[in-house]
């Protein structure tokens, strides 16, 4: 089972490659509390951008696909994407529902 | 001071957004300001000169399509219907039509060729049937339109089908849905590093000298220890044949008017006995424009061998397999460019055609000759350490320069030239082909070029001059010529058919007004020692009345079109 700290060097690498298509002044501090949504998060575009090059990340880490933008599959109270630390420990817990089937 | 930002003009009917970050934030030369248009608006942008991204003037316009989203017919092709590829053609030449407009709104144009919807099988089997496959009515499109736009100055089409197959994730299926991406990140990357090549080569930045270490670099082993029979090259052996390969695709940069020197850290003697008998050489002493083969620093040689071939420190690349090598160039030489190079012998021609540095707007025969001409100049420099003096040595060599009006059969190399030559160049203008043909077609404005050849060969179309009409005077617009034939008096028989032209139209005098750059001291130097005198209030400006005598050196026969 990976733990949330691989996840995250996966997620951190997701930031890099979407911090290359932002600004300087706009780019995703690799700081797992960095608030993604709301006034002080990231624009759509580069939030789908976070979403893709996560799973493909994700994807090539644990060698499991992950669904990041299906809402359906969130448990209720949880906000997946408000930070890079709770969308870690979300993907966490996708990959252990994969696991265990 | 850093050049302004060129302003390119992004459209298509999905979202470029990525391709415009990677635009905006790469690093290599030039850099650019992406302009960016709502996405799926390409008619709209296309019909309407009066939307805002025309507002101010772009250098550029990268226009990128689906082809389904721009020829609707093709679209239905796709869905299975029984569609005549004729009629789909049709859309083809009306779309090109729409396109050629963008001509009157930026000097360049890049079209990325249209590719087949991602994961699209077509017919299988049947898909490059003629008047069947959908495979294959692709290609005949994308021939269609570039066959279209080879005819309008300025566009291009680019073959976006490359970074396609290059792309480790060409496409992805959630980009596209949440974000309409038609591509994946890579594919833009590539496209971006392609764009900057073109827009370099457009500014006359092609790299022109690639300057090759040789042991372990054109060769496999120490020729010095092994001797040239010891070394691997060809042969029933992997890395042997992959430095074959690597040797001829050097070549083929020659084909493209791209030189090659050697620096190498050998004894020279021992190392052209190895290029001129091994017998899996393809790569003989006649390919190359020069050669430092010593005990030297290699920085050194390779800024002394651009001199030599009146190349830039901008113009050369440095190949060495040694890292300690590279970064010395590197260090001392920053306009060098120094690509990281493979440990392994078996990727050397792939690194070698990766390289973007070569891309050229147009290729000319002078560009396929070139490597022949350094030849001949090596052998012409000879030729005059035996003369006497300078005088005598201009009469052996027969020169004879041809003089042409500016027109279609030589507008490409002439904008070409106009546009990448420095030192010897009054007022460095740099224009389109589109701009330079306008500019001599406007009335009381002339252009020459001049081919210049001698006994050791032809030399090409390495100059330009150009006279404007102002009042009485006839002032000099451009006045540029190759290095490769400065100092022979060219220059002098250039000036003298401006000259004859101005006194044949009645002016008064001719005037010429050096613009400096950081290149150009040759030039001014020129004038300075030519029979022009200098203005009295302006020392770059110099005047000549035309009731003098400016003949055309003795030495040069001068063939005009009506004299020929």
């Amino acid at each position: 089972m990976p733990d949330n700290g691989a996840i995250l060097d996966a997620v951190f690498r997701a930031v890099d490659e979407v911090n290359r298509t932002l600004p300087p002044e706009k780019r995703l501090p690799k700081d797992a509390q960095a608030p993604l949504l709301g006034a002080d998060g990231v624009d759509s575009l580069a939030l789908v951008n976070l979403i893709v090059e996560t799973e493909l990340a994700v994807e090539q880490d644990f060698g499991s696909a992950v669904n990041l933008s299906d809402q359906t599959a969130v448990p209720a109270g949880v906000v997946p994407l408000a930070t890079l630390s709770s969308l870690a420990a979300y993907i966490a817990g996708l990959l252990a529902e994969a696991r265990h089937g | 001071m850093a050049e302004a930002a060129l302003r390119i003009v992004t459209v298509s009917d999905f979202n470029l957004a990525n391709l415009n970050a990677y635009l905006a934030h790469d690093e290599q030369e030039p850099r650019v300001e992406a302009v960016e248009t709502p996405f799926g608006n390409v008619h709209q942008l296309l019909m309407d000169p009066g939307a805002a991204c025309w507002a101010e003037p772009a250098d550029a316009v990268l226009l990128w399509t689906r082809p389904q989203a721009v020829v609707p017919l093709f679209g239905r092709v796709l869905d299975g219907e029984a569609v005549s590829h004729d009629d789909v053609l049709a859309e083809v030449a009306s779309f090109a039509a729409l396109l050629a407009r963008l001509g009157d709104r930026a000097p360049t144009v890049l079209v990325p060729s249209w590719t087949m919807p991602p994961g699209h099988r077509g017919l299988g089997m049947l898909d490059l049937r003629p008047g069947v496959g959908v495979a294959h009515l692709l290609a005949r499109m994308n021939l269609a339109l570039a066959e279209a736009l080879a005819a309008v100055p300025g566009f291009f089409l680019l073959d976006a089908d490359r970074w396609l197959r290059d792309a480790t994730r060409p496409y992805l299926p959630k980009s596209w849905y949440m974000g309409k991406f038609a591509f994946g990140n890579d594919v833009f990357q590539d496209a971006v590093a392609d764009v900057k090549a073109a827009l370099r080569g457009l500014r006359g930045q092609a790299r022109k000298l690639v300057i090759v270490d040789l042991d372990e670099t054109m060769w496999g082993g120490i020729v010095g220890e092994v001797g040239w029979e010891g070394l691997v090259l060809g042969g029933h052996d992997p890395e042997g044949e992959a430095l074959v390969d690597f040797q001829e695709a050097l070549k083929g940069l020659t084909n493209r008017g791209v030189a090659l020197g050697i620096v190498s850290k050998n004894e020279e003697s021992v190392a052209l006995e190895a290029i001129d008998k091994h017998p899996e050489m393809r790569l003989r002493r006649d390919d190359f424009a020069g050669w430092r083969i010593n005990w030297r620093d290699k920085a050194a040689n390779v800024a002394e061998l651009a001199k030599e071939v009146n190349l830039g420190l901008q113009s050369v690349v440095f190949l060495d397999d040694n890292p300690v090598e590279r970064a010395r160039v590197r260090e001392a030489l920053p306009e060098v460019l120094v690509p990281e190079w493979p440990a392994d012998k078996t990727q050397y021609r792939k690194a070698l055609l990766a390289l973007r540095c070569f891309d050229l707007p147009a290729l000319s025969d002078e560009d396929r000759q070139r490597v022949r001409m350094y030849a001949q100049d090596r052998r012409r420099k000879d030729t005059l350490t035996d003369m006497q003096s300078l005088d005598e040595w201009l009469h052996s060599l027969g020169m004879q320069i041809t003089v042409a009006p500016l027109d279609a059969s030589n507008l490409a190399r002439a904008a070409q030239l106009l546009n990448k030559t420095n030192q010897m160049n009054l007022a460095t203008r740099r224009m389109t082909e589109k701009e330079f043909a306008a500019w001599a077609a406007a009335d009381g404005h002339w252009v020459w070029t001049f081919r210049v050849a001698d006994k050791f060969g032809d030399q090409g179309l390495t100059g330009i001059v150009s006279l404007a009409r102002e009042d009485d005077r006839g002032c000099i617009a451009d006045f540029l010529l190759s290095c490769r034939v400065m100092g022979r008096r060219v220059e002098e028989a250039m000036i003298a058919v401006a000259f004859d032209r101005a006194r044949r139209e009645g002016l008064r005098e001719v005037v010429a007004r050096f613009e400096p750059t950081a290149k150009n001291k040759p030039c001014l130097r020129w004038w300075e020692e030519s029979a022009f005198a200098k203005d009295d209030g302006d020392a770059h400006v110099f005047r000549l009345p035309t009731e003098t005598d400016y003949p055309v050196p003795a030495h040069i026969e001068l063939r005009t079109p009506e004299h020929a």
